[in-house]
């Protein structure tokens, strides 16, 4: 009986032995587990913000871009054709390249223009001077602008002439 | 665990690594056929101005002055020793007729950022 009675006491405490090992092991995968994968989110996290402000900085540039050049085309339209001294009449007329008459850089509806480009808004102006001979002629801030190098007016003084849009 | 953590990390700097290479350069919009219109502009202004009749250099560089002063480009044209400013980097350069003494020349005319 007694001598049953510590062989089970040794079963026991071998297996209490055991069990706390296991456990302990376990732990230290766990634990192990947690510091492996960490970095690793730590690193798609990162990644993936930062190729998500990529993206976006990306995609903002190519939209100025495409916004410039939309302008850049306006502009010529604009100092060649719509805004400049006019001779003749109907298909006969004849045009002044960069030769700005003010009357008719006035009368240019910039809304109608900024629609027909998918532009938000159009400013059209001289610059330093002459904004305000144009109805349209303030610039925004933080808009994107292209200059064009006009005369205007009797003597033919040189001008510059800012086409803004957003 | 060491070996699949060092490969999740090499594919996801490999994905990003064109990402971060592009945007180490700086991005620069191409405004080659801004800086033409531009430089046809100015052509188009002196010649309004009346300053090819008679390749009037005084008048030329006069102007070239004031349009120095509003955009801050120098202007130059190569053959006539005409220049508005000191340049540093430049532009475009264009090339067209003029009547020099008469006859009609090449002028090549240098548009650059002022120094």
């Amino acid at each position: 009986m007694a001598n049953r009675s510590s062989t089970d006491r040794f079963t026991l405490a071998s297996t209490s032995a055991y069990v706390s090992t296991s456990a302990s092991a376990s732990g230290a995968v766990f634990l192990d587990l947690i510091f492996a994968t960490l970095p690793i989110i730590l690193i798609v996290v990162y990644t993936l913000t930062h190729a998500a402000y990529l993206s976006d900085n990306r995609i903002r540039n190519l939209e100025e871009e495409v916004t410039f050049h939309k302008l850049v085309s306006v502009s010529d339209i604009i100092v060649k054709q719509l805004a400049v001294q006019k001779s003749g009449g109907g298909w006969d007329s004849k045009f002044e390249p960069n030769l700005i008459d003010e009357s008719e850089l006035s009368s240019i509806n910039p809304s109608a223009v900024a629609e027909s480009i998918g532009l938000k808004s159009i400013y059209i102006g001289f610059e330093p001077h002459g904004a305000q001979s144009v109805q349209s002629g303030t610039k925004k801030q933080n808009s994107i602008c292209v200059y064009r190098i006009v005369v205007s007016g009797e003597f033919r003084e040189i001008r510059k002439l800012f086409i803004c849009g957003d | 665990m060491q070996t699949i953590e060092a490969i999740i990390s090499l594919l996801v700097f490999l994905s990003i690594l064109p990402l971060i290479l592009s945007s180490i350069e700086p991005h620069v919009p191409d405004d080659s056929f801004y800086r033409l219109h531009l430089a046809n502009d100015i052509w188009r202004v002196f010649y309004l101005r009346g300053d090819f009749e008679n390749f009037d250099k005084s008048a030329l560089n006069s102007d070239a002055n004031q349009i120095t002063k509003l955009t801050s480009l120098c202007i130059g044209f190569e053959e006539e020793d005409v220049t508005s400013c000191v340049s540093d980097s430049e532009l475009i350069r264009i090339k067209k007729t003029a009547i020099v003494d008469g006859n009609p020349k090449w002028i090549t005319m240098k548009l650059s950022v002022k120094k």
